[in-house]
């Protein structure tokens, strides 16, 4: 079928005017060059006077528009469609569907991304100094003290005390010396910084009824300082913000706060873990630190904020986590004898190392 | 292929005027931007990469030189990955520096973040220029590419002085730095072998900058005023009517400078021997820009791809060429432009 076309050979922009003969294999050009179905794009269609131009794939630069006599309706028009609807634009499904897929394989490298990003970030600490993680550290609780207008609590008897709490639980393998301290802060709570920093608050340290608590809770934050976690969390904070800039609007920063939601109770349970190691290695009974959590789950299970906190928080404390240590303590404590880890005296210098600050 | 008949062997009898239109309308447009918008939200932003490139498609696909439209030939890949790049040669190393510095030397640090200031000036320059190389060896017309010469460190350092020269002057000198910089950018524009030219002279445009100037200086100053009596006495409808007033005058006081500015910048270039003319009345210029700030307010900025569009229309519209192209002789750009696209402009979220 002979159809008249305007050629362009990509060399120059002159337009030449040619006849082609439409076939059922592809476009014949008067210079006997076929351009097959599969190699030809359409370019642009125009509604109005029907014309079609192509472009070659194969071929940079040349490109053919057909010209149609009677438009729309044209016989060779109608036998093009024939061939493919692509060919005539008349289905345009073919360009959704592939902007649908590109849609689906981005998903699909975030979810890519998300799996292996714990290794990056793991990667990132290994490399970062000794020396940088005390300076962060340092500069991390320097900023919370000022925020809060904090001061740490000390006095002779119960720094002493604190000392020998610390001493009483050995963890094999720490990365850094432990760092001790307490702080003037009603909240019950205990932090890890990056360098080995391990912050109680003295809410918590009023809380604890006994040595063996604290212990379990020192316990805890010592398996955070194992493995690096707080340089970790720096590094996911710094690399989230940076990442989310890249994903830009709001969508992605929600998606970011939950992502690193999910690490930080990835790195609770491995706290965990540590800690009951730690204190069957050290002839501590892990019936402190459950005895805790029991206290604490009791005292908050009414109120909705509180379930709110275990959603959101980054300590939860789930049955999931009293259980694991419930088990732990059937499978290794059952008749076996502890020691206390201080005396009653240096149980209560600790408890009162806060207020003997005060007074001074 | 000697039995091709040329259309410039037909054409030296009747000299028509080359013509640019512009055939997109909403209605063709809104779909994709419905589903960019989707896949947009769904990937966390990622996919507007991909979004761009379906929208420049469609536009550049829409506007006809001489009945026959170009074609955008980037791709959403392109983009992404030139983003991914700068992302991880500047932003990364950027963050990471800024974030070791501030820990470290928290009392000086601020000062070296200002020394950057004048280096990211340049790198803004830099940024928009290649913007322009990636985005002209992505546009065909009849197969033949466009081409921006390389030029994007000496743009780079233009920038840097002509904002300097801009501070000092106190604004004064904005015409001056306006024409050397879209002279600059359009002297080393190319389509095909065809050259383009501009020579946009300042002189003509300073008695309206002037104008422009001292009235925002006088208009501003009042309603500033209003505005600071207005927020001591605590009277919230004379607060808002302040704020009203500040927003139409932002609109209204520099119309007549723009259209000045697009009708004396556009009607200086030229394309081998066609020339361009742009002749915009401030009155259209002026319906013209409201249209776009309503729009962009009443659909909270999605609106963005249609006021997009709406620019390409009007300048197709009311651009006129007079000479003619030998279309014959324009050959096939040498330049292939970069192999990606744009990431430092996207850095600068200017894209």
């Amino acid at each position: 079928m002979k159809v008249e076309a305007h050629y362009t050979d990509g060399l120059t922009a002159e337009r030449h005017v040619i006849e082609v003969n439409i076939t059922s294999e592809g476009i014949i050009l008067p210079s006997g060059v076929r351009w097959d179905y599969a190699d030809i794009e359409l370019m642009s269609s125009d509604k109005t006077d029907g014309r079609l131009i192509y472009k070659n794939k194969e071929l940079d630069g040349p490109g053919l528009s057909l010209v149609f006599e009677q438009g729309m309706n044209d016989p060779a028009r109608d036998y093009l469609r024939r061939i493919s609807k692509k060919l005539t634009n008349d289905s345009s499904w073919h360009l959704v569907r592939w902007q649908v897929i590109t849609g689906a394989a981005i998903i699909g490298l975030m979810f890519v991304f998300y799996a292996l990003y714990p290794y990056a970030n793991r990667a990132i600490v290994a490399v970062i100094p000794d020396s940088w993680a005390m300076k962060a550290g340092d500069w991390v609780l320097d900023s919370l003290y000022t925020e809060y207008s904090a001061n740490t609590c000390r006095s002779d008897a119960g720094d002493k005390a604190l000392e020998k709490l610390v001493q009483g639980v050995q963890m094999k393998g720490l990365p850094y010396d432990l760092r001790v301290q307490v702080v003037e802060h009603n909240q019950v709570n205990a932090l890890t910084a990056p360098g080995g920093r391990i912050v109680i608050l003295n809410g918590l340290l009023q809380e604890s009824e006994s040595a063996g608590e604290l212990a379990g809770i020192v316990a805890h934050e010592a398996g955070h300082v194992y493995y690096k976690h707080p340089m970790q969390g720096l590094v996911n904070i710094l690399g989230f913000s940076i990442v989310g800039s890249f994903f830009g609007g709001d969508a992605a920063s929600i998606a970011v706060v939950a992502l690193s939601m999910s690490y930080s109770r990835d790195m609770e349970r491995q706290a965990d873990k540590k800690a009951l190691e730690t204190l069957t290695e050290n002839n501590i009974s892990a019936s402190g630190i459950l005895g805790f959590f029991e206290r604490m789950n009791k005292k908050d299970k009414d109120s909705v904020a509180a379930e709110l906190q275990k959603l959101f928080s980054t300590h939860p404390l789930s049955e999931e986590r009293m259980s694991y240590i419930a088990d732990h303590i059937e499978e290794n404590e059952s008749g076996k004898d502890f020691t206390s880890l201080l005396t009653d005296q240096e149980w209560q210098d600790l408890k009162d190392i806060c207020k003997s600050s005060d007074e001074s | 292929m000697s039995d091709y008949i040329s259309d410039s062997k037909s054409s030296s009898s009747v000299q028509e005027n080359h013509t640019i239109e512009y055939t997109g309308t909403a209605g063709k447009l809104f779909p994709i931007v419905l589903l960019n918008l989707f896949l947009t939200i769904i990937t966390l932003g990622i996919y507007r990469f991909w979004a761009k490139t379906n929208i420049r498609k469609y536009m550049w696909g829409e506007t006809k030189f001489d009945g026959e439209p170009f074609e955008y030939t980037g791709t959403g890949g392109e983009l992404f990955v030139g983003a991914l790049i700068v992302f991880v040669a500047f932003i990364i190393p950027l963050s990471v520096g800024l974030s070791f510095l501030l820990m470290s030397y928290p009392v000086i640090a601020p000062f070296i973040v200002l020394g950057l200031y004048p280096f990211l000036i340049f790198l803004m320059g830099v940024a928009i220029y290649r913007a322009q190389m990636y985005r002209m060896s992505r546009t065909n017309w009849r197969g033949i590419r466009g081409a921006q010469l390389k030029g994007s460190s000496t743009y780079g350092w233009l920038s840097l002085k002509y904002i300097v020269l801009y501070l000092i002057t106190f604004g004064l000198i904005a015409p001056y730095i306006i024409c050397r910089l879209w002279n600059f950018l359009m002297n080393n524009k190319r389509f095909g072998s065809g050259v383009m030219s501009s020579d946009a002279k300042s002189k003509p445009l300073f008695k309206i900058w002037i104008l422009t100037w001292l009235a925002s200086i006088i208009v501003f100053g009042g309603i500033m005023f209003l505005l600071i009596t207005a927020l001591t006495t605590n009277d919230i409808g004379m607060i808002l009517f302040s704020y009203l007033l500040l927003f139409v005058a932002s609109v209204v006081i520099s119309v007549w400078f723009q259209a000045a500015l697009y009708n004396h910048l556009i009607s200086s270039l030229s394309y081998q021997n066609m020339k361009f003319d742009f002749n915009v009345s401030v009155g259209k210029f002026l319906t013209f820009s409201i249209v776009n700030m309503l729009i962009l307010i009443f659909t909270l900025g999605l609106g963005a791809p249609f006021i997009m569009q709406r620019w390409t229309r009007f300048f197709c519209e009311e651009i006129t060429f007079t000479g003619q192209i030998d279309f014959a002789e324009i050959n096939q750009s040498p330049e292939t432009g970069p192999e990606f696209g744009e990431g430092l402009v996207e850095a600068f979220d200017m894209g």
